[in-house]
């Protein structure tokens, strides 16, 4: 089994950012996040598959430390930190962050495995053969997965969206 | 696209609105500098595949020496390595620990050594050292960020940060499937603090409680290196 840490990284860094990027994590966080996941990669690579696709199984780490990172954090935001120049378009701004916000605590609120699924395939494009294959399951075992994942987000989403216009 | 593919339209019509992820731009070199930085802090062999030995011996003594590698040790005040404890073994030997409280799953043991009957909530199979050995347990997803992120503290020497994590694991995990890993922790961040007579009190009470444990040489790491 071969594993190059370094050629892993520069593949896939990009879509760990990515990933750790949806729990409201920038600047030095961000770095951390990604120091974190890498070196979390590098301590479980003996149990690493290498006949099964990286970026799975990579962001699935990524995932885990974002979702933990978040939780340590306790962020109940009703909004985002403004990395945005609100003058260019305010409403949009607040649109996206708002949409970025109600997803971001839907991941924190369903199971990791399911918001591992729904990262991979609704948030980075992975393929779902790959992601079925990182995971050991059929297909169609994943498409389902990836139907309850779905179904999960959006009850969260609703749960919140009431909340945050109740009375 | 399949149709399983597609998202539901509420659901499209969310992702359609989330803004596009950051860049990484120069931070990227930067990451990586401190990647390997902390990986290089590690040993140079990751910890051995067990599998495929021809003997008990043998899968002992590299076991034993992976995880004398891989689970983490202080010495002299200073973090030696802190890496994960993990080992694949040959299917002959499937190991699994038995948590200190709780209906134990059932471990198989390199040996036939018969577990006693529980004495309490903290009872663990009677067996020698050499008889059996137990790795860390996978715990909850939950658990396991709280572990993971101490060790990573360790790692980068961030002793506020592994402290904090090892209080929220105490906090949320008090009787948790990774009880004694994170005993382990603890011992390495008092020596970190220059709390070496803590970390020796500490030490002896987690000897005496885990006999044999796979962390056992970890945490007489610390005791050695303790002030009489």
């Amino acid at each position: 089994m071969s594993f190059d840490l370094q050629q892993v990284y520069e593949h896939e860094a990009d879509a760990v950012c990515a990933v750790l990027s949806r729990f409201d994590l920038r600047g030095a966080d961000l770095e951390d996040a990604m120091h974190d996941t890498f070196v979390i990669a590098a301590g479980r690579v003996t149990t690493f598959d290498a006949s099964r696709p990286v970026r799975p199984w990579l962001l699935g780490i990524a995932f885990r430390v974002g979702v933990g990172r978040l939780r340590t954090r306790r962020v109940h935001d009703s909004k985002l930190p403004d990395d945005r120049d609100p003058a260019q378009n305010p409403e949009r701004t607040v649109e996206l962050n708002q949409a970025a916000s109600l997803l971001r605590r839907a991941l924190t609120e369903i199971s990791e495995e399911q918001g591992t699924v729904f990262t991979l395939f609704d948030l980075q494009g992975v393929p779902m053969a790959e992601i079925a294959q990182s995971m050991g399951v059929p297909l169609q075992t994943a498409y389902s997965r990836l139907r309850l994942a779905r179904e999960a987000v959006m009850a969260a989403v609703k749960r919140y969206e009431r909340s945050a216009y109740a009375p | 696209m399949r149709p399983e593919e597609l998202p539901p339209p509420e659901l499209k019509a969310l992702l359609d609105q989330l803004p596009p992820p950051p860049t990484l731009g120069p931070m990227k070199g930067a990451v990586w500098a401190r990647v390997a930085s902390s990986v290089a802090a590690g040993p140079a062999a990751g910890v051995a595949a067990a599998t495929g030995v021809a003997t008990v011996k043998q899968a002992l003594a590299l076991v034993a020496a992976a995880v004398v590698c891989g689970a983490g040790g202080v010495i002299a005040g200073r973090t030696v390595f802190a890496r994960e404890p993990r080992v694949i073994v040959h299917t002959e030997y499937v190991v699994s620990p038995a948590p200190p409280t709780a209906a134990p799953p059932t471990p198989t043991t390199l040996s036939t050594a018969v577990p006693e009957a529980s004495a309490g909530p903290a009872a663990r199979p009677a067996v020698t050292r050499r008889s059996t050995l137990s790795l860390a347990a996978t715990g909850s997803s939950e658990e396991r960020q709280l572990i993971d992120a101490a060790r990573v503290a360790l790692l980068k020497r961030d002793v506020a940060a592994a402290q904090r994590a090892i209080d929220s694991h105490r906090t949320a995990f008090p009787r948790g499937q990774l009880l004694e890993e994170r005993l382990t922790l603890e011992v390495q961040v008092l020596m970190l603090q220059g709390k070496s007579a803590e970390a020796a009190d500490a030490a002896r009470r987690f000897l005496q409680r885990y006999p044999g444990s796979v962390f056992g040489p970890v945490v007489e790491a610390a005791l050695e290196a303790a002030p009489e």
